[in-house]
């Protein structure tokens, strides 16, 4: 560093003795940005003449000029100062941009200025992701960008990944979006957000279709932080927080469950009670205890702390981005929790002047524990009943669990039952040459190769546990052990890819006016996967946890492998005139290993335009617009992850049958063959409008986007009989139209002292059938075709029975002229008018489970050293399905089912209780569906900076920032019990889960 | 040249040479054997007609395969008698409570629906026929034998189908993809279903090796026997009784099977008893079930058991060991009323007082442990015991782990199909239906039945055989159904349990108790089929409409 130094003032040293013959003044200064940074490298010309000088690594610079002269000041990213030199001392602070022209965003294979493109794109800046940063990345961008679609369906450590899409869902199959890191396909949702420079969505084909096969349900690139130029930066954060649910059900206690109890054994004929009214009052009374199973069997909260060191600096020839991340999430048991180590090093370096290189490393370590019971033990805890203790009293056991009146104890299950644990390591590397063509100016080749690894490591170990059965009626205890044995699973599995692109691009200006630029480019890559897992099982002791360690009887290990290889050509040309007609061309052509020969290489073309209006004379020096663009896309994507190998038919192993007294294992024939499957093609229609008024202060973007899939694969199963009796092929026989529109408006000001923003995007999508095989003789009023995807179906519920006349003079909707049904069952709608209520009567009763619109507030203040940050989410237009079978097995139910239908509460909201299952009120039905409409503070952060501190500055610290923040701390929802981003709850499907948490932090920045 | 353009140089081969040689699209898959390979090879053959046996059902409920759960038809969480008058689930979300007992079962619901599955593997079957006889080199005494296995499978798939639908589509031959309208195919009568299973089963019966000729390596695959036992019951089925006496005779005649003469370890076996002509069976690993996990007494369980219990109405039908009816009136019988009885009582249900597994059970009012009247214990002062495998270490009481097999034909039932057949086609009792029932009878310790019987009562004594003999192996549900008595046994009906109090001189209280703690059993005339799947009538036209009622 020091070395450098001197070199560089060495050379001004030059440059001024050269300018010394003018007669003119010595001129020194420093530039700093307005929050008090050094500013390097910033260009400072006369005007007027073509001499300049830049800032060096202190912001300073020296140049010579003569009094009078006006010196213009430019830096990307900030707005351009211009002043007149009068003494031999000028020090200029300059302000960030608040027009976006000079901003530059990635986009497939390369970057472009934002004001150039054409395509539909959303960028967020990293240090947006740094503000109350959420362990999972994949849940930080639901609100900051349009078009993104998430459902955050739970909080487990380590295993929170949301479902996300981008505008909607488009295909009946994978609707997944192609996750990009730095160019190479990774996932995303693990990263440290300080490693994130920043994070773009491509949305239309325009600028996805450079993406080929994969890209037709949107692609994210997520571009890591390289080194800069100058004083090398060391960055150090830490936040410290705890995290809890962000609902916690509300479960009736012992007195109500006693005495709800005994009126659903009641409603269920059975007319011995299992609560004596004495029991009831005690319970009332608190004579006897009440149990909270949930507080006794999970913490209230649980810590979180992030770390983060980076590096960051360099030469002019090599620069270096270093950083080191540490994440630490509790679980809401001991046994639960994730660790997260990062690391990862980006260096590039110019061997000499036309050739350079760069070497990016990542690593990355994930830890995730959880119970070998794993999500059951939510189930466990809701279902347990209150009237039940959690310990034995003292005398029978110190410790010793009791029961939850069930045959199980949830703190057994989450601390007694075993572990399952899962380690994953993960390599990912990328060097990278580029070559300046020396002979024509503009030309570069480009060529790197990614190799990625993963391997990962699961293990299970199953222990049962003791508990006491207690029975109250004959008060005693009867010990209980849980059934299986002492089991081990381990399992490990690991990945590799690699990947390969070699590519050209040239970029000209002619005569100032045409700016053309083209790339061309080829790019390959083979996965491969495989896993191997082994069991033993019914160990003699808990001591040792090993494989070796287990009987040999019963043990059993397996493994599959699979491999993948795709290619495609790339190229792209961007023409503009003056920037402001813009036009762009691009295409791929892409090959799969999943199609048959002859039906592998499709070709993805997409064309887009824009005209920037106010480049136009009649706009140009207009007051009120700063930039207006006119944009407007077409092209085609397409999507080939389906079932691989579907177009030939063969056998596969598969279960067989016990023969002979040991399992031999069968083959089973794969299915018909389709020799004519290839991918679906999406075609997309996008347009759009980008604007910046009033110097920047309010800017936007408003697209409508019209996207057809075509050539779906689905199997025709929906119109072949069962008694066919095969497994079908995929066949691309699906339509589907997707449709929305996608807008963000921003206002940014300044009141004094005070900077702020505030940003609000809302995303619509919607999604029609257009084709769907459907069977023959299906009612047109249950057809998908013509509707959205997913939507609810089922009777439509009336409400309940009010009479037993009422139940009579009613549609038979039991099949046994209603004689089954009692006042305050549900009473369904008769939809066909046939008397009789049955398949027939199922008709759509709701939107489905993916928000139809989203939408995102940020709030940006800063005050002097204070600063704030705001982002409310919401999303509406769907619904969540939420079916109870309250006290079924006798457990425990919801608090809400106190308001069930009794002769005492005969306008109740919920049904007549039952101590079992009646069809009737469990049939799919509108009376369990939701509004999941909900709005939410998704993050919070307040913060404030001490800079320019003396007393930091003498122990070295350039900058101090000391911040409050959190996650989901406030949500609005019509949903009582559960969060509404809840999955789908059917007990014949899927139970209770591990939360969605709300988080509170501290934590500062360290800049030395 | 200097270093850096060397650097730049080896770049740009390394570059030209991984984009044209590194990787190849035309990837073989690594787990699909092809088509042609399969029927070349001996093994590779009979591992797909394992596949295919890997369809034969469990009785059990549902069993576990390879860590899925699997729905055969008989039962999912609860036996097919949990749904007559033998057995009553106290747990209020089985199939038997929810739908099959108050009887709302309909065409979107129906827990025993099995004509996917069934329809399934009859085309797999179809496919080895069309594949074995058009290209397969193998020999023909190899193709013989394993195409008569697997016809073996698929009548007893049209046979499960016929009882459970009436008529059903018969697709006898594989059919193509090519053309939609030709998978339309229309049901067949009936009568027409049991032709063809009759003629099947009369054909391979001629195949098939004899029971003695297959190894114990070969346990589980199909004898000449089986095919015929099975002929016997599907020809009492189709009411055609001297087609059905002629199978079942031939099984008795051919004396390759004898009754166990302890009836309760017959039920804890796995593989090879000498009465069992055809089982399903498990290893607990691989393949296992959860019967033992769901019946026994919860105080040598883990916590489950008990969840489904024995009738007052079963108990009562086993006779005295003189032959004579039980009779609560008769102050001897009510005051040791589990004394004195057909040994199948003991062997089958644990009364207050049993031991199992080395322990007393004791099923009276709030006895420890086990008792009436206690939570997740009995609900009708009993529990089954027959199937519950007394070897079955505590570890593998969970879902997948019993072993027992499943005894789909087994001898006893053989004579019992040929007694009834052989009463009704000669309009009333021979010597030989005599024979085969003493048989029966003298392994429950019976004496036989008094000579003179006419046609009815004879009938009325092989229903009342089979009722015990049979007990919960999922026959009452079908025989009910079958002698059109479901109706006059089930509607309307709460069964009964008992409740056992002990005064303090030890002495016991003999209780009879409805249990209307659940909804009442509801048997309606549709209920004799059930109804066909609403999806497969929208995609399937030419079936027409639903079984009536549905």
């Amino acid at each position: 560093m020091k070395r450098n130094k001197i070199l560089l003032i060495l050379l001004l040293l030059v440059f001024a003795v050269a300018q010394i013959f003018a007669q003119e003044i010595g001129l020194k200064g420093n530039v700093a940005s307005a929050d008090g940074e050094d500013l390097i490298g910033v260009t400072i010309t006369v005007k007027g003449s073509n001499r300049g000088v830049t800032t060096d690594v202190n912001g300073d610079y020296v140049i010579t000029v003569k009094k009078g002269d006006v010196l213009v000041f430019s830096y990307i990213g900030f707005s351009t100062v211009e002043r007149t030199v009068t003494n031999n001392n000028l020090d200029v602070v300059m302000e960030p941009s608040s027009e976006m022209l000079a901003e530059v965003v990635t986009v497939g294979y390369g970057i472009q200025k934002k004001v150039d493109m054409t395509g539909s794109v959303s960028t967020v800046q990293g240090d947006v992701l740094l503000k109350a940063p959420t362990p999972n990345l994949a849940n930080a961008l639901t609100g900051k960008m349009t078009g993104v679609i998430t459902t955050q369906q739970t909080g487990k450590p380590g295993l929170d990944d949301p479902a996300f899409f981008i505008r909607g869902k488009s295909t009946f199959n994978d609707n997944s979006t192609l996750l990009l890191v730095d160019g190479i396909e990774r996932s995303i949702s693990k990263l440290d957000p300080n490693e994130i420079e920043s994070i773009t969505v491509l949305k239309d084909a325009a600028s996805a279709a450079v993406y080929g096969a994969r890209a037709a349900n949107g692609v994210i690139i997520v571009t890591t932080k390289r080194g800069r130029e100058g004083k090398t930066k060391i960055n150090y954060s830490g936040t410290f927080g705890f995290q809890a649910p962000t609902v916690i059900p509300e479960m009736m206690n012992a007195y109500e469950y006693a005495k709800y109890l005994n009126l659903a054994l009641d409603n269920f004929n059975n007319n011995t009670p299992r609560f004596t009214e004495s029991q009831i009052q005690a319970y009332k009374n608190g004579i006897m205890p009440s149990t909270d199973w949930w507080k006794e069997t999970l913490k209230e909260r649980a810590g979180i702390q992030q770390h983060s060191l980076t590096v960051n600096g360099g030469s002019k020839t090599t620069k270096f981005f270093t950083s080191l991340g540490y994440l630490d999430q509790d679980g809401l048991y001991d046994l639960s929790g994730f660790k997260r180590y990062t690391v990862r090093s980006n260096i590039d370096t110019q061997i000499s002047n036309d050739f350079s290189i760069s070497l990016d490393l990542a690593g990355r370590y994930e830890k995730i524990n959880q119970s070998a019971i794993g999500d059951g033990l939510f189930s466990t805890i809701i279902n347990s009943k209150p009237t039940e203790r959690p310990y034995v009293p003292n005398e029978i056991e110190l410790g010793g669990l009791s029961w939850n009146g069930q045959p199980s104890s949830p703190i057994g299950q989450a601390e007694r039952a075993g572990y399952n644990k899962t380690e994953n390591s993960v390599f990912q590397s990328t060097l990278q040459g580029i070559y300046n063509v020396p002979f024509v100016k503009g030309l570069k080749a480009r060529a790197s190769f990614s190799y990625d690894r993963w391997f990962s490591k699961a293990k299970t170990f199953s222990t049962p546990y003791e508990f006491y059965q207690y029975d109250r009626v004959i008060d005693t205890y009867t010990k209980r052990k849980t059934g299986g044995g002492i089991n081990l699973y381990e399992g490990t599995a690991e990945d590799e890819r690699f990947t390969l692109q070699t590519a050209f691009t040239y970029d000209v200006t002619l005569n100032n006016t045409h700016n053309i630029s083209a790339l061309l480019l080829f790019e390959e890559s083979s996965y491969k996967y495989s896993d191997l897992h082994a069991s033993r099982v019914n160990y003699i002791s808990t001591s040792i946890d090993q494989l070796f360690a287990g009987p040999d009887k019963d043990k059993d290990n397996g493994g599959l492998a699979r491999e993948t290889v795709r290619q495609g050509y790339v190229g792209r040309l961007n023409y503009n005139y003056l920037s402001k007609y813009l036009f762009q061309f691009n295409f791929r052509y892409d090959g799969s290993y999943n199609f048959p020969k002859g039906k592998r290489w499709g070709f993805f073309p997409a064309v887009s335009a824009g005209w920037r209006i106010s480049e136009e004379p009649f706009l140009k020096n207009n007051a009120i617009f700063h930039n207006l663009k006119l944009r407007a896309s077409y092209g085609e994507f397409g999507n080939d992850r389906v079932a691989a190998y579907q177009f030939m038919s063969g056998y596969r192993f598969n279960s067989g049958a016990l023969i002979g007294g040991s399992f031999q294992s069968g083959i089973n024939d794969t299915g018909i063959a389709n020799p004519n499957i290839t991918w679906e093609t999406a075609s997309n229609t996008d347009v759009g409008l980008d604007f910046s008024l009033f110097n920047g202060k309010i800017s936007g973007e408003f697209t409508y986007f019209y996207k057809k899939t075509r050539d779906i694969l689905l199997p025709r199963s929906a119109s072949t009989p069962q008694s066919f009796g095969a497994i079908l092929p995929d066949e691309n026989i699906g339509k589907v139209d997707n449709y929305g529109i996608e807008s963000i408006l921003r206002y940014t000001n300044k009141v004094g002292d005070i900077n702020f923003m505030v940003e609000g995007n809302i995303t619509y999508a919607k999604s029609k059938i257009i084709f769907m095989d459907e069977a023959i003789n299906k009612l047109d009023y249950q057809r998908l075709t013509g509707r959205p995807f997913n939507q609810f179906s089922g009777y439509k519920a009336l409400g309940l029975f009010h009479s037993q006349e009422e139940i009579d003079n009613s549609a038979v909707q039991d099949g046994r002229g209603n004689t089954s049904l009692k006042v305050g069952d549900i009473k369904y709608e008769d939809f066909n008018k046939d008397n009789v209520i049955d398949g027939k009567d199922v008709q759509f009763i709701g939107k489905s489970e993916i928000p139809e619109i989203i939408f995102g507030l940020n709030i940006g203040l800063s005050y002097k050293n204070f600063d704030m940050t705001m982002n409310f989410q919401g999303a509406t237009g769907f619904d969540q399905y939420l079916r109870w079978d309250p006290f079924n097995l006798e457990s425990n139910a919801l608090a809400i089912f106190k308001d069930s239908w009794s002769e005492d509460n005969p306008n109740a909201k919920y049904p007549r209780l039952y101590a079992g299952t009646v069809q009737n009120n469990r049939e799919k039905s509108s009376f369990w569906l939701y509004d999941g409409t909900y709005v939410r503070l998704k993050n919070f952060e307040l913060a404030y900076t001490f800079n320019k501190e003396d007393f930091l500055k003498r122990i070295g610290i350039q900058n101090l920032r000391v911040f409050v923040s959190g996650n989901n701390l406030l949500t609005f929802s019509k949903m009582k019990d559960f969060d509404p981003e809840t999955p789908n709850i059917d007990p014949d499907k899927n139970a209770y889960y591990y939360p969605q948490m709300k988080a509170y932090n501290f934590g500062f920045n360290l800049e030395f | 040249m200097n270093m850096k353009n060397i650097i730049l140089l080896v770049f740009t081969v390394f570059s030209l040479f991984f984009a044209n040689a590194c990787m190849d699209l035309d990837k073989e898959p690594l787990d699909i054997i092809s088509n042609d390979a399969v029927f070349k090879d001996e093994a590779l053959t009979t591992a797909y007609l394992f596949k295919i046996y890997g369809y034969m059902p469990c009785g059990y409920g549902l069993f576990v395969e390879g860590g899925t759960n699997v729905l055969s038809g008989l039962g999912i969480t609860d036996l097919l008698d949990g749904s007559t008058d033998l057995l009553r689930s106290p747990a209020g979300w089985n199939e038997s409570n929810g739908v099959m007992i108050p009887g709302t079962i309909s065409a979107t619901y129906n827990p025993l629906e099995t004509w996917g599955r069934n329809y399934e593997v009859i085309r797999k079957v179809n496919n080895l026929i069309s594949e074995l006889t058009n290209n397969s080199p193998l020999t023909e005494g190899f193709k013989t034998r394993i195409m008569a296995e697997a016809r073996f499978v698929r009548a007893f798939m049209y046979f499960d189908l016929v009882r459970r639908y009436g008529d059903v589509p018969l697709i006898k031959e594989l059919q193509s993809f090519d053309n939609l309208q030709e998978l339309m195919v229309p049901r067949t009568p009936k009568s027409d279903i049991y032709d063809f299973i009759d003629t099947e089963l009369e054909e391979i019966g001629e195949i098939l090796p004899y029971a003695k000729d297959i190894t114990a390596a070969e346990y589980g695959r199909a004898s000449r026997e089986a095919a015929w036992a099975l002929n016997g019951r599907v020809m009492l089925f189709a009411e055609r009784y001297a087609r059905s006496a002629l199978f079942s005779n031939k099984v008795i005649l051919e004396n390759q099977f004898v009754l166990d003469p302890d009836y309760n370890a017959l039920f804890q076996s796995h593989g090879g008893n000498k009465e069992v002509i055809f089982e399903v069976m498990f290893d607990g690993v691989n393949k296992g079930h959860a019967c033992d996990n769901l019946y026994m007494p919860p105080s040598i369980d883990n916590g489950w058991g008990s969840q489904t219990n024995p009738t007052q109405e079963l108990v009562d039908s086993y006779e005295m060991v003189d032959g004579t009816p039980f009779d609560w009136s008769n102050p001897v019988h009510a005051a040791n009323p589990y004394e004195g009885r057909d040994k199948r009582l003991q062997a089958s249900i644990i009364v207050d007082g049993s031991i199992f597994k080395n322990k007393v059970i004791r099923t009276g009012y709030l006895m420890p442990d086990d008792g009436l009247g206690l939570v997740e214990r009995t609900y009708t002062g009993y529990y089954i015991r027959k199937f519950l495998d007394e070897t079955l270490p505590f570890q593998k009481l969970n879902f997948m782990g019993s072993v027992t097999s499943w005894k789909e034909l087994r001898l006893a039932e053989v004579l019992l199909n040929y007694a009834e057949a052989q009463n009704e086609a000669n309009n009333g009792p021979d010597a030989s239906v005599y024979e085969a029932i003493r048989l029966v009878r003298e392994r429950a310790g019976l004496p036989a039945l008094p000579s003179g019987l006419n046609q009815e009562q004879m009938k009325q004594r092989i229903i009342q055989e089979r009722k015990v003999e049979l007990a919960f192996e999922g026959h009452r549900f079908w025989d009910l159904r079958r002698w059109n008595l479901a109706e006059s046994v089930l509607n309307n009906k709460y069964f009964h349990g008992m409740k056992i109090t002990e005064d303090k001189n030890g002495v016991k209280t003999y209780e009879r108790f409805e249990l209307n703690m659940l909804p009442k059993q509801v048997f309606l005339p549709k209920h004799y089929l059930m109804p066909i799947n609403q999806g497969e009538l929208e995609k399937n036209p030419n079936l027409g409409n639903n079984n009536i009622g549905y």
